[in-house]
C-alpha cells in the first residue's frame, strides 16, 4: 500500500495545561480535500496551529505524520521545508517588510534556491492576477492595514507560490464579503491538484458552496465525532452544531 | 471661562476635618531637632539599648543627606520650628469610652468609631505622636493576628519586630526615611499568621492636632504565605497657618502567596507637608497592592514601591491624585522587577485645578535575568484650567531582553464634546464637568470599599464646585 | 600641516580664531562662548541630562582642537581621497554638497539653478567673510546660545568648518543639498556648525552625514546645528551619523520654528562609541509643525543617549516624534524625550513615541518621557514608550513560511526600520543606510 500523505494519530495536545484535543485521527491522501467543521471552542485552531508547530501548544500524546514522518519535533520552519502549509486565520502584521521581499524568501526557504528575479516577478504577478490582486499589492506591508479580505487573499497567494505537499487552511473563509469569498474559493480549486492534500478548517459551511470536499469532519470537544461526505456538511447547516452536542452527549 | 470663587472644599474641610481641640498634651518635647530629643523621645518610650542607638545613627545620616532637588518645593520646611514629639495621653485604650473626652470627640466627628462598628475588624487610631486606641475584632485574635501600635510591638514581640524592622525600608534609604527612624512614634503593626485570611478591612486613623507638628509613625506589616489583609489608612489635620510635616515610613513583607493590599485616602489639610516612604516586598507568586487616594496637603511627595523578589510576584499601584489650589501632588509608583515571569501594572490619575500642581514620578526597573517580566504604566491627567499644571516622568530601565514593558500616558482637559453631550440632556456645566471627572477616576475608586468610594466622590465632588462657570 | 596644540586653553581659543584670520566680533565671540565654558561644571552622573551616560573615560586633554585637511579644497569629488568617493557619489542629482575632511572644508558645489535663486550655500567659514551680517545676526544667537551646555559652550568656543545655507523667501531648492563631514584622523576633535536660515514660504532638503573609519585612538565629534524657520517656511532635515566606533559624538541640534512652518527631521544613529545628542524643536509661532523621527541601531558596546525636547510655546502647534531603537550585544540607548507646553500652548497637539526592541541579552533600553504641561486648552498630549523583544506570533508566522529562526528574527528588526528609512528622498543614501542596518544584524541585504 502506498503510504498516506498525511496522518494525525490520537493527538493530544494542551494549552497552559488545560487539554483543548482529546484524541484526534484524521489521514489526507494526496489529491484530497478534507473539510473539518465545528462550533468555537471544539479545538480546530489548535489543531491548526499544532499542525504547523507553533510553540504554545503542548502535545501530550500522539503522530503528527508526513510522507511518513513525523514532524512533531520540528520547528515551524522545518515543517514548512518539508510541505506543510498553514493559511492563518488571524495573520500577524510583519511592519516594514514588504509582500514581495518576504515571499522571496520564503520561495527560497522552501524550494532551496534563490528564484531568478524575472522568473519570480513573472510567477508572483500570475498567481496575483489568480487571485484578482492588484500588482501594488506586493509593494505593501505584510498585513499591515490589510483589510480582512485582503489578509485571506495574502495568505492564499503565499499557498500559491509555495506550493506545498500539505495544506492547512484556518478559516480561509471568516470574516469575508461575498466577492472576497468568491476569489478566495477560486484560488484555492485552482491551486488544489492531484499531488496536494488540504484540510480546510470552517466553521460554516458556506464556503463549501464554492469549493466541494472529498470528506466532511465533525470536531467537537476535542474529538473528531462525524465524518462523511458533502451531506454531513448540509446536514449541519439545517440543524446546527446543538446537532451534534445533542448527539454527542448521548 | 469665568471662575467663581472657590471656597466650598476649604470651607467643608474646616467644618468636617479642619476643628481643632485646645492643646493640653500629657508632654511636648521642646521645638525643634537635636540628639537630645531624640534621646527624650528613647527613654519617655523605655526602649532597649538597640533601638536609641538606631535612632541615633539614623539622626545622623539625616543630618548628612541633602534635601531632594525633585520633585517639589520643600524650601518651606524649617526643620527648627517643628515639635518632634506630642504626646497626648498617658495610656493606650480599647474601649472608645476610655480614650479621653477631648480625643474622643475629635473621632467621633469624624466618624471612626461608627466606622468600627459597622465596617471594620480593627481599628487603630493615633491622635499627634502616640495611639490612643486599638482595638481587633476578638475573632482574628484567636487565630494569632497581631494588631498593635509599633511602638507596642517592639515592647511585646521584640524578637519579630528586631528581624523585620528597617529591612525593607533602611534608615539610610533617604533624608525621609533617616528622618522617621531617629523620632519615629507610633503607627500600625500587624502580623498575619500562614493561611490567616483578614477578608474585613483593618483600619488606621491617624490625626494631627498640635499646631506645627512633626508625625512620624511606623508601619510594619508582615503577612505568612498564604494570608491575605486589607488594610486601610486615613488621615486629617485641622487648618493652620504654620505648616505641619508628616513623614512615615511603611514596610510591607508578602511572604510566598500572600496577597496584600494597603489603601490610602491622605486627606491632610493644606498646610501639611506629606513625604512619606512605602514600600513593599513581595516574594513567590505573592500580589502586593497598593490603592492611593491623594487628596490633601501642600506638598506631596509619595512613590509607593514593590519589589519583586521571586518569580510570579506580582505588584500592584492605583492611585488618584487631586491638586487643587496651592498644592503639589507629586506621587508615583516603583516597581522592581528582580525574578523572572514578575508582572507589574501601574494605573495612575490624575486632576489638575485651580492652579494645582499633579506630578507622576514613576520607575520601571527590570533587572537581567528577569525573564518574561512584564509591567504597564498607564497614566491620565486631566487639566481643569490655565493656572494648573500636570508633569509626567515615567522611568523606564529594562535590562532584560525577555521582558516587555511599556508606558503610556495622555493628558487632556473635559472634552468640550462630553460636556455638550450631556448638557444636551439637561445637566449644568458643572454636573456635566463633575460627572466626567468621577468617570475619570472610576477605574481606581471601584478598587475601593464602598464607603471610602462614597467619602472620595463626595470629596471631588465639592473640589469641582464652580471648576466650570 | 597647521594645527594647534593638544589639550582645549583660552589660549588655544585665540589661536584658532588667528589660524581661521577672524573678525574681532567673532573672536569676541569665541572668547565669550570659552568664558562660558569655564564658568560650566563638567557634566557627571549627578546630572539630571547625564545621569545614564558617562563620559569620565573621554580624554579632552589628550585631544587635538583643529587640524586642517590632509588635502587640499577641490573642485571635483573625483579628486578627493579614495577611500571618501563611493561615500559622496550618489548618482543622482543633487543641489549641492559639501565636504568636510577632518577640521576644514574640502569640497563645495551647488547647482547652478539654486545659485540663480538666491541660495546660499557655503563654508561658515566663507559665510563669515561673505555675508558677515547674517552670520552675525543668527549665528549661535537665538537659536543655540554657548549657555544651553557644556558642549555648546566648548563647540562655540573651537568651532571650525560647517556650513550656511540660506534660502531666500517663497525659494523652492528642488534638489537636496548634502553636508559630509569626515573624521579620519584619530586623537582629533572636531567641531562643525551648520547654520540654516529658511526665509518666509521656502523649502529645502538638507542631509548632513557624519562618516569615519575605525580609528586607532579616542575622537571626539561635539557638531551643532541651528536651524531658523521662517513663516511658513519648510524644511526636511536629515542626519545620518556613521562614525566609527572610537568616536564620542557628543552634539546638539536646535530649530526655531515660526508661524506655519513645518520641519520633518531624521536622526539616524549607527555609529560612535558614545553619542549623547540633543535634539530640540522650539515652536514659538502659531501653526508651526515638528515631525521628528529617529532610528537607533546598537551593538557591541555603544552608548546611545538621544535628549529630545518639543517645546510649545505658541498656540495651536503640533509635534510628533516617533523613534524605533534596537539594541543588541551589550549596547545601551537611553531616549530622554521631553514635551514642555507653556501656558500661551493653547490647542497644542503633542505626541511622542519611542519604541525599543532588545535584541539581545545583555542590551539595554531608558525611555524616559516626561510631559510638563501648564496650559489647560490642548488637543492632544500623549506619549508611549515600549521595550520588548521580536514578537513570538511574528516569529512563528515567518517561520511557518520556511524562514529560519535567525532569518525571521532578521526581517522583523528590517521591518522595524523600513518605513523610516524609506522615507529618505536620496535612494543611495537609503541603500546605504539599509546595507549598514544589515552588517549590524549579520543579514545578507535584499
Amino acid at each position: 500500500m502506498p503510504q498516506p500523505l498525511f496522518v494525525i494519530e490520537d493527538l493530544h495536545v494542551s494549552v497552559e495545561g488545560k487539554e483543548i484535543l482529546k484524541g484526534v485521527n484524521l489521514t489526507v491522501e494526496r489529491g484530497q480535500l478534507h473539510a473539518l467543521m465545528g462550533p468555537n471552542g471544539s479545538g480546530k485552531s489548535t489543531l491548526a496551529h499544532t499542525l504547523m508547530g507553533n510553540p504554545h501548544f503542548q502535545v501530550t500524546q500522539g503522530r503528527v505524520l508526513l510522507k511518513g514522518e513525523d514532524i512533531l519535533s520540528l520547528p515551524p520552519d522545518e515543517r514548512a521545508r518539508r510541505g506543510m502549509f498553514l493559511a492563518f486565520q488571524y495573520p500577524v502584521e510583519i511592519p516594514g517588510v514588504k509582500v514581495r521581499h518576504f515571499l522571496r524568501m520564503a520561495v527560497k526557504a522552501s524550494k532551496g534556491e534563490e528564484p531568478s528575479v524575472t522568473d519570480f516577478r513573472r510567477q508572483l504577478f500570475e498567481k496575483m492576477a489568480l487571485l484578482e490582486m492588484d500588482r501594488s499589492f506586493s509593494e505593501r506591508y505584510v498585513n499591515e492595514g490589510f483589510s480582512g479580505g485582503e489578509k485571506k487573499r495574502n495568505e492564499i497567494l503565499q499557498l500559491a507560490m509555495l506550493q506545498p505537499e500539505m495544506a492547512v487552511l484556518d478559516e480561509a473563509d471568516s470574516g469575508l464579503d461575498i466577492d472576497a469569498l468568491r476569489a478566495v474559493a477560486n484560488g484555492i480549486n485552482k491551486l488544489a491538484g492531484p499531488q496536494m492534500g488540504m484540510l480546510l478548517i470552517t466553521h460554516y459551511q458556506r464556503i463549501l458552496n464554492y469549493v466541494e470536499p472529498h470528506f466532511v469532519h465533525v470536531l467537537f470537544d476535542g474529538r473528531i465525532v462525524r465524518s462523511g461526505g458533502m451531506e454531513l456538511a448540509q446536514e449541519l447547516e439545517a440543524k446546527g452544531y446543538d446537532w451534534i452536542a445533542g448527539e454527542a452527549a448521548v | 471661562m469665568v471662575k467663581k470663587p472657590v471656597e466650598a472644599p476649604q470651607a467643608d474641610y474646616a467644618q468636617r476635618y479642619g476643628f481643632r481641640d485646645a492643646e493640653k498634651p500629657l508632654f511636648r518635647a521642646r521645638l525643634g531637632l537635636s540628639s537630645e530629643v531624640v534621646e527624650e523621645i528613647s527613654w519617655l518610650k523605655g526602649e532597649p539599648a538597640w533601638m536609641r542607638d538606631l535612632r541615633l545613627r539614623a539622626l545622623e545620616v539625616f543630618r548628612k543627606k541633602p534635601m531632594p532637588t525633585w520633585g517639589g518645593d520643600l524650601s518651606g520646611i524649617n526643620f527648627d520650628d517643628i515639635y518632634y514629639y506630642v504626646k497626648p495621653a498617658d495610656h493606650q485604650v480599647r474601649n472608645w469610652d476610655d480614650v479621653p473626652q477631648y480625643i474622643k470627640r475629635t473621632f467621633d466627628r469624624l466618624g471612626i468609631p461608627q466606622a468600627e462598628r459597622q465596617f471594620l475588624a480593627g481599628v487603630g487610631a493615633q491622635y499627634d505622636s502616640e495611639v490612643v486606641y486599638h482595638n481587633l475584632h476578638e475573632e482574628l485574635v484567636k487565630q494569632g493576628v497581631l494588631f498593635l501600635d509599633t511602638d507596642t510591638a517592639l515592647r511585646e514581640h521584640p524578637e519579630l519586630f528586631q528581624q523585620y524592622f528597617g529591612t525593607v525600608v533602611p534608615p539610610a534609604d533617604n533624608k525621609f526615611s533617616a528622618l522617621n527612624s531617629a523620632v519615629w512614634s507610633g503607627g500600625s503593626f500587624i502580623y498575619v499568621p500562614e493561611g490567616v485570611q483578614v477578608t474585613v478591612p483593618l483600619q488606621a486613623y491617624f490625626r494631627i492636632n498640635a499646631e506645627k507638628l512633626g508625625q512620624f509613625e511606623r508601619t510594619l506589616i508582615i503577612a505568612e504565605p498564604g494570608s491575605y489583609l486589607h488594610y486601610v489608612e486615613g488621615c486629617t489635620a485641622p487648618i493652620y497657618s504654620a505648616d505641619s510635616l508628616h513623614a512615615a515610613v511603611v514596610e510591607i513583607i508578602v511572604k510566598p502567596g500572600a496577597r496584600v493590599r494597603y489603601t490610602t485616602i491622605q486627606n491632610w489639610s493644606t498646610n501639611v507637608y506629606n513625604l512619606v516612604t512605602k514600600r513593599a516586598v513581595a516574594y513567590q507568586d505573592s500580589i502586593m497592592e497598593w490603592v492611593d487616594g491623594n487628596l490633601g496637603s501642600k506638598v506631596n511627595m509619595k512613590y509607593p514601591a514593590v519589589f519583586l523578589m521571586e518569580p510570579g510576584a506580582h505588584g500592584e499601584m492605583l492611585s488618584v491624585a487631586f491638586a487643587g489650589k496651592g498644592q503639589h501632588q507629586d506621587a508615583g509608583a516603583k516597581m522592581v522587577h528582580a525574578a523572572p515571569h514578575t508582572s507589574s501594572v501601574v494605573v495612575s490619575k490624575s486632576i489638575s485645578k485651580d492652579g494645582g500642581r499633579s506630578s507622576y514620578r514613576g520607575l520601571v526597573k527590570v533587572y537581567p535575568g528577569s525573564v518574561g517580566a512584564k509591567a504597564s504604566v498607564r497614566c491620565d491627567a486631566l487639566v481643569l484650567d490655565d493656572e494648573s499644571r500636570s508633569d509626567t516622568y515615567p522611568y523606564m530601565e529594562v535590562e532584560e531582553e525577555q521582558a516587555s514593558v511599556g508606558h503610556e500616558a495622555t493628558v487632556s482637559k473635559i472634552g468640550s464634546e462630553q460636556l455638550f453631550y450631556l448638557m444636551s440632556r439637561g445637566l449644568s456645566e458643572t454636573e456635566a464637568a463633575t460627572l466626567i471627572v468621577s468617570g475619570f477616576i472610576e477605574p481606581i475608586v471601584k478598587e475601593l470599599p464602598m464607603e471610602y468610594a462614597v467619602e472620595l466622590n463626595r470629596l471631588i465632588q465639592l473640589q469641582m464646585e464652580g471648576a466650570v462657570g | 600641516m597647521k594645527q594647534t596644540a593638544k589639550g582645549f586653553s583660552r589660549q588655544t581659543v585665540e589661536e584658532l580664531s588667528s589660524l581661521c584670520d577672524e573678525p574681532a566680533w567673532l573672536r569676541q565671540r569665541r572668547l565669550e562662548a570659552w568664558r562660558v565654558y569655564e564658568a560650566t561644571p563638567m557634566p557627571t552622573l549627578q546630572d539630571e541630562d547625564w545621569r545614564r551616560t558617562d563620559i569620565s573615560a573621554l580624554a579632552l586633554d589628550q585631544l587635538l582642537p583643529f587640524a586642517e585637511a590632509p588635502c587640499a579644497q577641490v573642485d571635483s569629488i573625483a579628486h578627493l581621497p579614495q577611500d571618501l568617493r563611493p561615500l559622496l557619489d550618489v548618482g543622482q542629482p543633487e543641489g549641492g554638497l559639501l565636504v568636510q575632511h577632518d577640521s576644514q572644508v574640502v569640497h563645495l558645489s551647488l547647482a547652478e539653478e539654486a545659485a540663480r535663486q538666491g541660495v546660499i550655500f557655503t563654508s561658515l567659514q566663507g559665510a563669515v567673510r561673505e555675508q558677515p551680517d547674517l552670520v552675525q545676526r543668527y549665528f549661535m544667537t537665538r537659536c543655540l546660545s554657548p549657555e544651553h551646555g557644556k558642549f555648546a559652550a566648548l563647540h562655540g568656543a573651537l568651532w571650525s568648518g560647517g556650513a550656511f545655507v540660506y534660502v531666500p523667501q517663497g525659494v523652492e531648492v528642488a534638489l537636496p543639498l548634502r553636508v559630509c563631514q569626515w573624521l579620519a584622523r584619530p586623537g582629533l576633535a572636531v567641531f562643525p556648525h551648520t547654520l540654516i536660515v529658511l526665509e518666509e514660504g521656502s523649502k529645502l532638503t538638507f542631509i548632513a552625514e557624519q562618516f569615519s573609519p575605525e580609528l586607532d585612538g579616542q575622537a571626539l565629534s561635539c557638531a551643532a546645528t541651528e536651524v531658523y524657520l521662517q513663516a511658513g517656511a519648510q524644511l526636511r532635515h536629515i542626519s545620518v551619523q556613521q562614525l566609527g566606533q572610537q568616536v564620542y559624538n557628543l552634539g546638539a541640534q536646535r530649530h526655531l520654528l515660526e508661524e506655519d512652518s513645518r520641519l520633518d527631521s531624521l536622526i539616524i544613529g549607527l555609529g560612535g562609541k558614545l553619542t549623547k545628542l540633543f535634539v530640540e524643536s522650539v515652536l514659538e509661532g502659531a501653526g508651526a509643525n515638528a515631525q521628528m523621527r529617529g532610528v537607533v541601531f546598537g551593538g557591541d558596546d555603544q552608548h546611545f543617549d538621544h535628549q529630545t525636547l518639543q517645546e510649545h510655546i505658541a498656540p495651536d502647534c503640533t509635534s510628533d516624534l516617533l523613534f524605533k531603537v534596537a539594541v543588541k550585544d551589550r549596547a545601551m540607548s537611553v531616549h530622554l524625550g521631553i514635551v514642555r507646553v507653556h501656558r500661551g500652548g493653547r490647542g497644542t497637539d503633542a505626541g511622542q513615541t519611542v519604541r525599543n526592541l532588545i535584541l539581545s541579552q545583555g542590551a539595554k533600553a531608558h525611555p524616559i518621557l516626561p510631559l510638563e504641561i501648564e496650559a489647560s486648552d490642548i488637543r492632544r498630549c500623549s506619549h508611549a514608550a515600549t521595550v520588548g523583544q521580536v514578537d513570538e506570533n511574528q516569529l512563528f508566522y515567518l517561520m511557518s513560511r520556511g524562514l529560519s529562526r535567525q532569518d525571521a528574527e532578521r526581517l522583523i528588526v528590517d521591518g522595524f526600520f523600513e518605513p523610516v528609512l524609506e522615507t529618505i528622498p536620496q535612494l543611495s543614501v537609503q541603500h546605504r543606510l539599509r546595507q549598514a542596518v544589515g552588517e549590524k544584524l549579520g543579514l545578507a541585504t535584499p
